[in-house]
């Protein structure tokens, strides 16, 4: 068990127990050694791709703004903001160039992409609403979601999907004024 | 200090038809589930119901909303006490007296300490608001368009440097949440931003971009547990006992009220709230107590302390929500997306122009809390048993609500669209340690921070000196920057003394 869900465990049971010198001078050590060793190590672009990301929109945004006006009404904002991120995220980077720790993890526990299934599912069930109808995807949703994680007993997936599927569909149909596309419940 | 021809009005508003209260209890019993429900947060209740107050009266709305706000807040504290695991954030310094009470026997006596506590420590935020609301309008009236957009840039400062070590990613989710709050159509009618797309003309929806952001993307977290809580003890909870908990709360009025005004005075902070408020007043208590070593084995004191201040932070954070239309977090953020999906502007003007709503809203919450002593008694058995419901259940459940009041905001598959781009956005966000909240607030408040920066530069037309001749704005903007650098000033400060020492 690493330092991280010691603590947590820790936490669980008596908050108090944080106040165990050695259990918090183990955690440092860990997260020190994870720091320093992190580029032979665990390496995780994730981070740092983010980091880019976020640069990339603040730049692209910028000069969409002043692609539509470069008057100073339009960019009193957008300019002064768009230099500060722009300057805090090249600050975050050589930092963390000096300190080697550019393609650092995630201080997280779990990794992204254990979380990917579900996020996949989310995606499909949205972009499959109109295609579907929205009765039938969230009954899908439902039961894919249950059988992903772990629920074996088919009556209790059947069961469940369509009752609270269907139930929560309908209610909305009915509630809303707008056009809703369904295939199993009435229109 | 009062209007009493308003007060008059917010009676007539509350009291001429039975309407409004039609939402306070099953807004009650939301705010309970989901703050008992560790994992879930209040705002991911208000963000996923928001939908729903669009059929409302804005009154109705607000009832419905600060509903949610007060049975959160106590619903936070039942699984600290039963389990030692904190609903939400605001419950911590409960389960450090509560949970060894518990272990002690003393659970129902716990219960009915911090629902006395809460009961009280929500009313005194909301007794404290209804003096305060007038004079601070008056004050808040002074403040010019540069004053306004040097307190959105403090208040955007303070939430994005709660996170100690991530200061900088914090600023950055913030300022490019201010960023993204200021695409589509300006002040002075130009489009940026919008990649073409028509949906984009009015700015990305809020609302469903807040749902993905609060409440899918945490769910997504959540989503590799399998129970809430892997095993909780099972404990009997009795109405009778919950009583004399009530009892002993009440022995501890100096407590409490310290509680309650440490609970106000920090949430009206924009960033910090009740998740520091219940631990600031519990080291305070401790810290003033004849036997200080009794804390933390079990001193209803302890759990007065934590209960009283996170309830009456609620009153705190709506001063600052009323007053000046900035929200101090994650639900008074939802609150001012429910202000402006009734076309409402929070602020000095809203305050003078309709009183009487501001004192309705104020009276609403008296009896919310009167409401939230009987349906919190009737619901601690259920809400203690929460915890045992399986997660797989749970997530889809929610996230299918999600999806279904996003598209009832916007009547298309913009506002699913939206929770999906929104809530896989702040999945990565959360993961890489960025504030989530710094970006929501920054993508609320972007268009109102571009117009007042605007209307300061048609003022002093263009002129920088003008800021020189506004003392407020320069001490503000003082605040602005003590808030940013004291931190590491003394952490280098701390750092040179202990090497100095050595």
């Amino acid at each position: 068990m690493n330092s991280c869900a010691k603590i947590i465990k820790c936490l669980n049971s008596t908050p108090t127990c944080l106040t165990d010198p050695s259990m918090m001078a183990g955690h440092l050590t860990d997260v020190a050694s994870r720091e320093l060793n992190m580029p032979a190590q665990k390496r995780d672009y994730g981070d740092f791709l983010v980091l880019i990301g976020l640069a990339s929109f603040t730049l692209w945004y910028l000069l969409d703004a002043i692609s539509v006006s470069a008057k100073p009404q339009n960019l009193l904002l957008i300019l002064p903001l768009s230099i500060i991120v722009l300057t805090i995220i090249a600050l975050e980077l050589v930092l963390r160039l000096k300190r080697g720790t550019l393609f650092r993890a995630s201080l997280e526990e779990e990794p992204l992409y254990r979380t990917l299934p579900v996020v996949g599912l989310f995606a499909a069930y949205v972009l499959s609403l109109e295609t579907l109808g929205f009765d039938l995807a969230t009954v899908l949703f439902v039961a894919l979601f249950l059988i992903l994680k772990g629920e074996r007993k088919w009556f209790a997936i059947a069961g469940y999907s369509v009752v609270f599927g269907l139930g929560v569909v309908f209610f909305f149909s009915q509630m809303l004024p707008y056009p809703m596309t369904l295939l199993l419940l009435p229109n | 200090m009062i209007d009493f021809g308003a007060v008059a009005q917010s009676m007539d508003l509350l009291f001429s038809s039975f309407g409004p209260w039609l939402v306070v209890v099953p807004g009650i019993i939301l705010g309970l589930i989901f703050g008992a429900t560790p994992g879930l947060q209040i705002s991911m209740a208000m963000a996923i119901f928001l939908p729903m107050t669009m059929y409302m009266d804005f009154i109705q709305a607000m009832l419905f909303l600060t509903a949610i706000f007060t049975g959160g807040s106590f619903g936070a504290g039942i699984p600290a006490i039963l389990m030692n695991i904190p609903g939400t954030s605001s419950a911590i310094a409960t389960a450090f007296d509560g949970y060894p009470m518990a272990r002690k026997g003393q659970h129902n006596q716990a219960l009915g300490v911090a629902l006395a506590s809460s009961v009280i420590g929500a009313l005194m935020g909301y007794i404290i608001l209804f003096f305060m609301i007038q004079p601070l309008s008056y004050m808040v009236l002074r403040l010019g368009p540069a004053e306004m957009f040097v307190v959105i840039l403090w208040g955007m400062t303070l939430i994005a440097s709660l996170k100690g070590e991530q200061v900088l990613k914090g600023l950055v989710a913030g300022f490019v949440g201010l960023l993204v709050g200021t695409i589509g159509f300006s002040e002075i009618g130009l489009a940026r931003g919008t990649m073409g797309q028509t949906y984009l003309l009015d700015g990305v929806p809020v609302i469903p971009a807040m749902m993905g952001m609060f409440a899918a993307s945490e769910l997504f977290k959540l989503a590799n547990k399998g129970f809430i809580v892997e095993s909780a003890d099972q404990r009997k909870v009795k109405a009778s006992e919950i009583f004399n908990g009530c009892k002993m709360a009440i022995r501890h009025p100096i407590v409490m009220v310290r509680g309650g005004l440490i609970g106000v005075l920090v949430g009206a902070v924009p960033g910090v709230g009740s998740s520091v408020s219940n631990l600031l007043s519990y080291i305070e208590t401790k810290r003033r107590d004849s036997d200080p070593d009794s804390f933390g084995k079990g001193n209803p004191k302890g759990v007065v302390a934590s209960e009283a201040a996170n309830s009456s932070s609620e009153g705190g954070s709506m001063a600052t929500l009323l007053a000046l239309g900035i929200p101090g977090g994650g639900a008074t953020a939802v609150m001012l997306a429910a202000f402006a999906m009734h076309n409402i502007t929070g602020g000095p003007q809203f305050i003078r122009q309709q009183t009487d709503v501001v004192y309705a809203i104020i009276f609403a919450n008296f009896a919310q809390v009167f409401l939230l002593v009987i349906i919190g008694l009737m619901f601690i058995p259920l809400l203690a048993n929460i915890v045992k419901v399986p997660m797989r259940y749970l997530i889809p459940s929610v996230l299918v609500l999600a999806v279904m009041g996003s598209f009832g905001l916007t009547g298309n598959m913009t506002g699913p669209a939206t929770v999906l781009v929104f809530a896989v956005i702040g999945w990565i966000l959360r993961h890489y340690g960025y504030s989530v909240p710094a970006a929501v607030i920054g993508m609320l408040l972007g268009s109102l921070a571009e117009k007042s920066l605007l209307h300061s530069y048609q003022i002093s037309g263009g002129d920088i000196s003008y800021v020189l001749e506004r003392p407020v704005t320069l001490g503000i903007f003082a605040l602005l920057l003590i808030s940013l650098f004291s931190q590491p000033l003394m952490k280098r400060f701390r750092a040179r003394r202990v090497a100095a020492q050595a």
